[in-house]
């Protein structure tokens, strides 16, 4: 599903052809939901919040897929960049009304409510990254974010990013050093707790 | 392997790019570290895992540790499964409900359908409330979007609820002429636009009774059509 979405299909539903329009839905989605997942984490327990503002996505790009033409720019360029305004928006109104606390902190928050220890696990170990996450560089999360939880290429988050593709690969890889040592000094930390 | 050396070097550069490209796709190198096993179980988190009823077998994911990431495979079958779900749920929805927008983009002829039922509905309440403006208002809109669907046999239901609420309407109308005249037209005496002289006798208007059509079905059928006849003469005369 993270594969480069078929030019032709994104052509068709831009020309408002339900199938097509259903399929690329279809195909989006997925990827949205956990790009506002992990950009907006669990608000209050939950990724509701998130998936709201995923569905916004998809009918914001619904909304402007008539006005795209491809230009040589893969189609994620076009999806991701408004996602990125719609997280913004989310994140600028949540601040605002200042009912929610920002993301980092409620990662860092124990469950109050775990599930079976299985999926405690797992959550934790989710949650955790996402800590580390939000210790890097913006540039260095953002790249990670759209490398592994939607799943486009080096190439697509160069075009998303602005930048080329080789400096997606660095940056990646500078990323992911500074995860590793994050990670072993945070385990430290909890075996030493 | 907390190594604080920046890898700069290519073959670092090439491995992690292929780890992320694999955990991208929901799969998990064997030779994975710690960290590289937190994405993978971070992107099986992110996955909307919430809604697990059937079909568990769609899964496309390749994992090469399946016990510890047979999580990561449900995830992605959950997620193939939310999506159906909200197809289903889109194509159901209501106008005014959340999901409306998208059904109106993806499930258009869907759309004009409810639309219409919601028109019609609207009208029925308006009917009963004695709101005949605003029911004539929704019986016209449920027309609009019934000339845009395709699908007949609905189309066709729906100008059966359309007609039943304009007969409805009508009969509701106090004094006022029914806003939609069956195509019987009766041509009434007021076609006297030029005498004011003499008001048209009113008595020809109710001609001779027509002699019991169930008699003789069969006989002469041609002498029935001439019943318009007696309005004619007396107008002509000036």
């Amino acid at each position: 599903m993270s594969a480069a979405i078929d030019p032709d299909l994104v052509r068709r539903a831009a020309q408002r052809d339900p199938r097509a329009t259903s399929a690329l839905l279809t195909e989006l989605r997925p990827g949205l939901v956990r790009y506002c997942r992990a950009r907006l984490g669990r608000i209050g327990g939950a990724y509701t919040t998130a998936d709201d503002v995923a569905q916004e996505v998809c009918i914001a790009v619904l909304r402007a897929l008539p006005q795209y033409r491809d230009e040589g720019r893969p189609f994620a360029a076009f999806v991701y960049a408004i996602a990125a305004h719609k997280v913004a928006d989310a994140q600028r109104a949540a601040i605002r009304d200042s009912a929610v606390t920002p993301t980092e902190a409620v990662l860092d928050r124990p469950d109050a409510a775990p599930g079976p220890e299985q999926q405690a696990v797992a959550t934790d170990l989710a949650r955790r990254l996402s800590a580390l996450l939000g210790r890097l560089p913006e540039a260095q999360r953002e790249i990670i974010l759209l490398r592994v939880a939607v799943g486009l290429s080096a190439d697509e988050v160069g075009v998303v990013m602005g930048m080329s593709a080789a400096a997606v690969r660095v940056a990646q890889s500078r990323g992911l050093a500074r995860l590793r040592t994050l990670a072993g000094s945070a385990l430290d930390e909890v075996t030493a707790a | 392997m907390s190594t604080t050396n920046p890898p700069d070097g290519l073959p670092t550069i090439a491995a992690d790019d292929a780890l992320l490209d694999a955990l991208g796709q929901g799969t998990l190198p064997a030779d994975a570290d710690e960290v590289a096993e937190m994405l993978a179980v971070w992107r099986a988190d992110l996955d909307p895992s919430d809604e697990a009823f059937e079909e568990v077998d769609t899964a496309p994911v390749v994992v090469l540790k399946p016990r510890r990431f047979a999580r990561v495979i449900m995830s992605a079958a959950a997620g193939a499964i939310l999506l159906t779900g909200l197809g289903v749920a889109t194509y159901q929805s209501e106008p005014g409900g959340p999901l409306w927008p998208i059904t109106e983009v993806v499930y258009p002829q869907q759309a004009e359908i409810r639309a219409a039922e919601n028109a019609i509905a609207l009208a029925g309440a308006a009917l009963t409330a004695g709101n005949r403006d605003e029911a004539a208002r929704q019986l016209d809109e449920a027309d609009a979007h019934v000339a845009r669907v395709d699908d007949e046999p609905a189309a066709r239901r729906l100008r059966g609820e359309i007609d039943t609420l304009r007969k409805r309407l009508a009969a509701a109308s106090p004094s006022t002429p029914a806003p939609h005249p069956s195509p019987s037209t009766q041509p009434t005496p007021s076609t006297s636009p030029g005498t004011a002289a003499n008001p048209a006798p009113s008595a020809p208007v109710s001609p001779s009774p027509s002699p019991e059509p169930s008699s003789r079905p069969g006989l002469l059928p041609s002498l029935l059509p001439g019943l318009p006849l007696p309005t004619l003469p007396p107008l002509l005369g000036n």
